[in-house]
């Protein structure tokens, strides 16, 4: 269950880029994860559904499989602030 | 609007920084640091019980020991007269990078030549985290299985040396060595290869003896004068 200490660490990325970019609401969040991160998507989507929270509480998560080690976040979509 | 931001941001860059900086640490200290990682019940802690007690005359030793709750393996390693500091990770199936930095100031860093780190029992979580070590060592026992190699391959892959625990009970186990070898040669032909028993001492010296070198190659490397 080490996704729960991976998704923590999205969360805190995503607040700071979202708060950065002036965003609003997180509509989706896209991760890149290596294979040999032996990360469960099942797990990784459990732990983000008990851990979400704002801007990121209603986001949906994606993600893709890829070789290697790497896990990162590839990108967010979401709204603007509207001022 | 809606709006796409591109990130490319590494999640485990938090974990990657206090890494460095750990592995800075140690090695401004001179300090031989390994990663220990097996599944609960191994023998992480027996193996280094019998290591501190072949080693303790020839170098000092500090442990960090890693439990999801308790603090009975820091006790078992204390009663060696070997200072041992407790991490409880409260759930969490590993330890990270932070955990380990956390702690570093209650040991009396320069006069440390070997740090042991030994993680929360699990064969799968710690394989993510680096912790700022020098070696990871992977452990399995006989009592496991043979085909846990295959099944967990990434600690198994990723270790710089392997350790196989309780021969003592080959004779009762079925456990196939000629598999095992086999398989680490498959997934990992460069690490060298212990096998011993926390039982009775056997095996053990083969291995504390490749950690002196590795100890040893470590320091003079650093001493080197490179100019
Ligand atoms: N027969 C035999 N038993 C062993 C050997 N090494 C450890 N044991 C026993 O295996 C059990 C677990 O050993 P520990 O050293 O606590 O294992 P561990 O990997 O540190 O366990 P966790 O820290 O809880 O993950 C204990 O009952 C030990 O006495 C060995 O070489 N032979
Ligand atoms: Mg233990």
């Amino acid at each position: 269950m080490h996704e729960v200490s991976l998704i923590y660490e999205v969360l805190v990325h995503v607040e700071q880029a979202s708060r950065q970019e002036g965003m609003d609401k997180v509509t989706t969040i896209k991760l890149t994860i290596g294979n040999q991160m032996m990360v469960m998507p099942e797990a990784l989507q459990f732990a983000f559904d008990t851990l979400r929270k704002e801007p990121a509480a209603e986001a949906e998560l994606k993600w893709e499989i890829v070789e290697g080690n790497d896990f990162y976040i590839d990108y967010i979509e979401g709204e603007e602030a509207s001022d | 609007m809606t709006k796409h931001i591109p990130m490319k941001q590494d999640v485990l860059q938090t974990n990657k920084t206090y890494a460095e900086q750990n592995r800075t640490r140690f090695y401004d200290e001179n300090i031989f640091t390994i990663n220990l990682i097996s599944s609960p019940g191994s023998g992480k802690t027996s193996v280094l019980e019998k290591t501190i007690e072949h080693l303790k005359t020839f170098m000092n030793i500090g442990v960090i020991e890693g439990d999801v709750a308790t603090d009975l393996d820091a006790a078992r390693i204390a009663k060696h007269n070997v200072k041992a500091v407790q991490i409880n990770t409260h759930g969490a199936c590993h330890l990270d990078a932070k955990m380990v930095a956390g702690v570093l100031s209650r040991f009396p860093l320069n006069e440390i030549d070997l740090m042991v780190i030994e993680n929360v029992g699990n064969l799968v979580c710690p394989a993510a985290f680096d912790l700022g070590e020098h070696v990871d060592v992977a452990l399995l026992s006989t009592t496991e299985g043979v085909d846990k190699v295959v099944k967990y391959p990434t600690v198994f892959e990723k270790a710089d040396v392997i350790l196989l625990n309780k021969i003592d009970l080959l004779p009762y186990v079925g456990f196939d060595l000629k598999q095992f070898r086999d398989d680490v040669q498959q997934l990992n032909p460069d690490a060298p290869i212990f096998e011993l028993s926390a039982h009775n001492g056997e095996g053990i010296g083969r291995w504390t003896k490749w950690l002196k070198e590795s100890w040893v190659a470590q320091t003079q490397v650093k001493d080197f004068d490179w100019t």
